[in-house]
């Protein structure tokens, strides 16, 4: 008769079974649903029908992860319209803030096959535009879609503008007295030695636009002047608001209108829109390879819709015309796309980092 | 005849023929990623070799790496040196402040970084508002400069004091104190008699110490990456973190640029191997030493407790005021303090998934670093003269040089890809996590299972238990303090494990630091505080299993 010759190895596998489980319950959920949703929306016109089985499909499939460069205001307010539509899908959102890390995570979840974006929003044409071109995207359908044929905004029915971000300058008002109105303000030699924050281009290539933009519409020179002044090299709006926030810095030229959710907080610091202002478009699309293709078209459709827009855009402008956000679309220039490439980011940046002693 | 050679401890547990196997697995897990990574590097004719020099600064880069290794080695063997000999010094009473340099390392670094941040920002940090409020110190800004080169080597160096204070103390402990006590009969000064025969006698062990310090200060990766791109501070781990989460993602390059380090790391661990020599060198008890009776002094507990102020505590304190404040504004208002941000990031999915991913992998990770660590330390006690011993010592060993962030990069391109994809699922943490832990768990057993000797497995062997038996009933439950010791480090290492984590985590697998991270690049300073805090609470539990570990250790060693 067979006798186990380690009976004490049997005491092992409750707990290891346990842990298994354990980590079993953080494994995602993959669904059968996605292929039947990806292959109906190769279809040109989407029917209610077929509209009414793509949302069951995405409340099948009970989630869709959102990639956004939105700050957390906007995430929330759209995290509620989304919520209201369709309580049954849950709305993850994660914050990846340069097109560069969007791109490293999209390229490993499409390699590895892993769980992970089903739409992305990202301030970079070229990323969408790439992927576009190697038909890496999926068709966008959907009711709220009609309103946007013929808007630039809309590109081959496969990316489109979710919405233009406002920037402007900041300051905080225990340091700063008067309003600032222009970039020139910021040459006031009271902002000499490490109290302007200003933002790194070598952060995203849309930044070196801004750059240029700010070089279009400024005297010349004045990117000279501002290194004279010492400013501080931030990589993002995030570091930038806590910087002046917390007093480190007194002005920031790089901001955006989701300062003004710090103010209401409490935090001693304004904000106004430069005139003229630029503007970053937010890129949006949803991966052929996302994990929730269904819920994907239905997170887009409610962006895509006027509330949608609305919740994204409370700290710039809306694409889709008619629709109230911080400000119209009329008062920013866009970013220009071909000024936001990688190229011209590798032409610009060694420039800028000479003029600033990086 | 030994009773090794008659009953050796690995008969049953690893035969010949298994014991490769085992080395050869184990060879495949730690070494198969690096070598991928390193054969990507010469790919299309040495293109990342020559994109790396090619890029904008790039021997700048390297200089900086250099110097931050130096400057950070030179500021831990002064301080690790001068701490551990006046912890010597340390009163009946205060012993207890011995342990306080050593908790730089298990504060997890990008919580105690973060510290530094609101301690030291040029304007508002609150130890430069003290700082200026002295005599002497003039302006709005400063003295200090926490995104500077100079300050960014001074927190390494702090971090990294740990580590040398570990293994001078270790040396300080074991040492014969006879010929220090010859010297001072003899007529020479305290201070002569340190410089002139404490310091020699310590050399080996301020050598071990000097160049694992060495190693992990070229293989920094948190302080210049939080601090560093302010002032636009690269090395290379930086460099490499640049290169796979940049448009382009290029592993290749990073695999280039992490060349340096990961030749530095294996040669580190061919010279540590060969400095150790025989394991018994690990035995650091003998009755012929005789201890030091230098003499106690409460200005040796001042400098313990002042270092532990400066280090620890203020960092610590920091994060925990800017956790309470509804924003970082560098001033304290106390009527203002509230525990909305705990509250915030407590109920955020993601800092919840990330705790849990964290923990998950953790204890999954410890259960899986203990049993292959334990067969490590099976083979190499079986005979470490034998080459299977040699070859699963080094190999083991290889995380202790080689950078955790080129073991990130390496695995995160390595399991992103076939035949076995893990990217995007916790097992890539896990993987990552054993791999970087097995030296500390590896080291904790070897040491115990050489501690133990023979004679109790000889004699249940004559007994006539069988191997198997004899581990299960008599090796295992003697090593039990060592086995819970070596699972409470590993789990407070893998809990808050950064550097890694960061490269080969994707936006599902989030885990504490990284969101850690995230919160701080990307979201406001109090709520980074408080996951910071959390993290520390987290880490604290886990020390307080590790104490309970070892008061247990004790019990069962007497």
């Amino acid at each position: 008769m067979y006798a186990p010759r380690f009976p004490r190895l049997r005491l092992l596998a409750g707990p290891l079974a346990a842990i298994l489980v354990l980590f079993a319950c953080g494994d995602d959920d993959v669904t059968d649903e996605a292929s039947s949703a990806t292959s109906s929306t190769e279809s040109e016109e989407t029917t209610t029908g077929d509209w009414d089985a793509i949302v069951a499909a995405a409340e099948e499939e009970g989630t869709v992860t959102l990639y956004t460069v939105h700050l957390e205001p906007q995430q929330e307010a759209l995290r509620e319209v989304f919520e209201e539509q369709y309580p049954n899908i849950d709305l993850e959102i994660a914050r990846v803030i340069t097109p560069a890390e969007m791109k490293s995570a999209l390229d490993s979840e499409e390699a590895s096959g892993a769980a992970g974006a089903d739409v992305a929003i990202v301030a970079d044409a070229g990323l969408a535009a790439e992927y576009a071109e190697s038909d890496k995207l999926l068709e966008i359908v959907g009711p709220n879609r009609a309103a946007w044929d013929g808007l630039d905004a809309l590109v081959d029915n496969r990316y489109f503008v979710a919405n233009y971000t406002v920037n402007g300058v900041a300051w905080n008002t225990n340091h700063v007295d008067e309003p600032l109105s222009s970039y020139e303000d910021l040459l006031d030699p009271a902002f000499a030695g490490g109290k302007i924050a200003i933002v790194d281009p070598a952060t995203a290539p849309v930044l070196t636009d801004y750059w240029a933009f700010v070089e279009d519409n400024t005297p010349e020179g004045f990117l000279e002047d501002l290194a004279a002044q010492d400013p501080v090299v931030y990589p993002s709006t995030a570091p930038i608001f806590q910087a002046l926030i917390s007093g480190e810095v007194a002005v920031a030229m790089y901001s955006t209108p989701d300062i003004l959710t710090e103010k209401e907080d409490g935090a001693p610091v304004d904000f106004a829109v430069t005139s003229p202002t630029w503007g970053p478009p937010f890129m949006t699309f949803a991966p052929a390879w996302s994990e929730h293709p269904s819920a994907a078209l239905v997170l887009i459709d409610v962006l895509m819709s006027e509330a949608g827009q609305q919740a994204i855009a409370s700290n710039g402008s809306p694409a889709l015309p008619g629709v109230e956000g911080f400000t119209t679309i009329d008062n920013v220039t866009p970013a220009d796309p071909s000024r936001s490439t990688p190229e011209h980011s590798e032409e610009y940046v060694p420039r800028w980092n000479q003029i600033f002693g990086r | 005849m030994t009773h090794r050679a008659v009953l050796p401890f690995t008969v049953g547990l690893f035969g010949r023929t298994r014991r490769w196997v085992f080395v050869a697995v184990l060879g495949l897990v730690v070494l198969g990623p690096l070598a991928r990574l390193a054969v990507l590097s010469f790919e299309d004719r040495g293109a990342a070799y020559r994109t790396a020099l090619r890029t904008d600064g790039s021997s700048h880069v390297l200089v900086t790496t250099v110097a931050l290794a130096v400057g950070s080695l030179v500021i831990a063997m002064t301080l690790g040196t001068g701490l551990a000999f006046v912890s010597t010094r340390l009163s009946r009473r205060l012993h207890w402040l011995a342990v306080v340099p050593v908790m730089p390392i298990v504060i997890p670094s990008v919580a105690s970084v973060t510290g530094w941040v609101f301690l030291y920002s040029p304007r508002t940090g609150y130890g430069n508002q003290l700082l200026r409020a002295l005599p002497g110190i003039d302006g709005d800004t400063g003295p200090v400069d926490v995104f500077s080169v100079t300050w960014i080597i001074v927190v390494t160096g702090v971090g990294l004091t740990s580590f040398v204070y570990v293994f001078a103390r270790t040396g300080l402990e074991g040492m014969n104190h006879e010929l220090v006590e010859a010297a001072r009969v003899s007529g020479a000064s305290e201070r002569r008699s340190f410089f002139d025969v404490t310091l020699p006698l310590l050399r080996p062990a301020l050598l071990f110490g000097g160049g694992i310090a060495f190693i992990l200060g070229l293989g920094q990766f948190t302080p210049p990456l939080l601090l560093g791109s302010r002032d636009n501070v690269r090395v290379l781990t930086t460099e490499m973190f640049r290169w796979t989460s940049s448009v382009p993602v290029d592993f290749g390059v990073a695999a280039a640029i992490g060349s340096p380090l990961l030749v530095a790391g294996l040669l580190a661990v061919v010279v540590q191997r060969r400095l150790l020599g025989a394991q018994e060198r690990y035995v650091t008890h003998s009755g012929r030493v005789v201890r030091a009776d230098g003499r106690r002094s409460w200005l040796a507990g001042a400098c313990v407790a002042l270092y532990g102020l400066i280090t620890v505590a203020m960092p610590l304190g920091a994060l925990a005021v800017v956790a309470l404040s509804p924003y970082y504004s560098g001033d304290v208002d106390l009527g203002e303090l509230t525990l909305d941000n705990f509250s915030e990031v407590w109920n955020d999915p993601l800092t919840r998934g990330a705790i849990e991913t964290s923990l998950r992998s953790s204890i999954l990770g410890v259960a899986l670093v203990l049993p292959v660590a334990y067969g490590v330390a099976s083979v190499i006690h079986s005979g470490p003269e034998r080459t299977a011993a040699r070859v699963a010592d080094f190999v083991a060993n290889v995380p202790i040089g080689v950078p955790a962030a080129v073991f990130g990069a390496a695995m995160a391109f390595f399991y992103s890809r076939g035949p076995l994809v893990l990217y995007g699922t916790d097992w890539i943490l896990v993987v990552a996590y054993v791999t970087i832990m097995l030296p500390f768990a590896t080291r904790t057993l070897l040491t115990a299972r050489i501690g133990l000797g023979d004679h109790y497995s000889a004699a249940s062997r004559t007994s006539g238990a069988g191997p198997i038996r004899t581990q299960l009933q008599i090796v295992l439950p003697l090593m039990r303090g060592a086995i819970s010791a070596a699972a409470g480090l590993t789990f407070v290492l893998m809990s808050h494990e950064f550097a890694a984590s960061l490269l080969v985590r994707s936006r599902r697998t989030e885990v504490m630091g990284t969101r850690l991270y995230d919160l701080f690049e990307g979201s406001s300073y109090p709520e980074a505080a408080a996951m910071a805090a959390i993290m520390v609470v987290i880490t604290a539990a886990g020390l307080g299993f590790m104490t309970m570990a070892g008061s247990s250790r004790r019990r069962v060693i007497s």
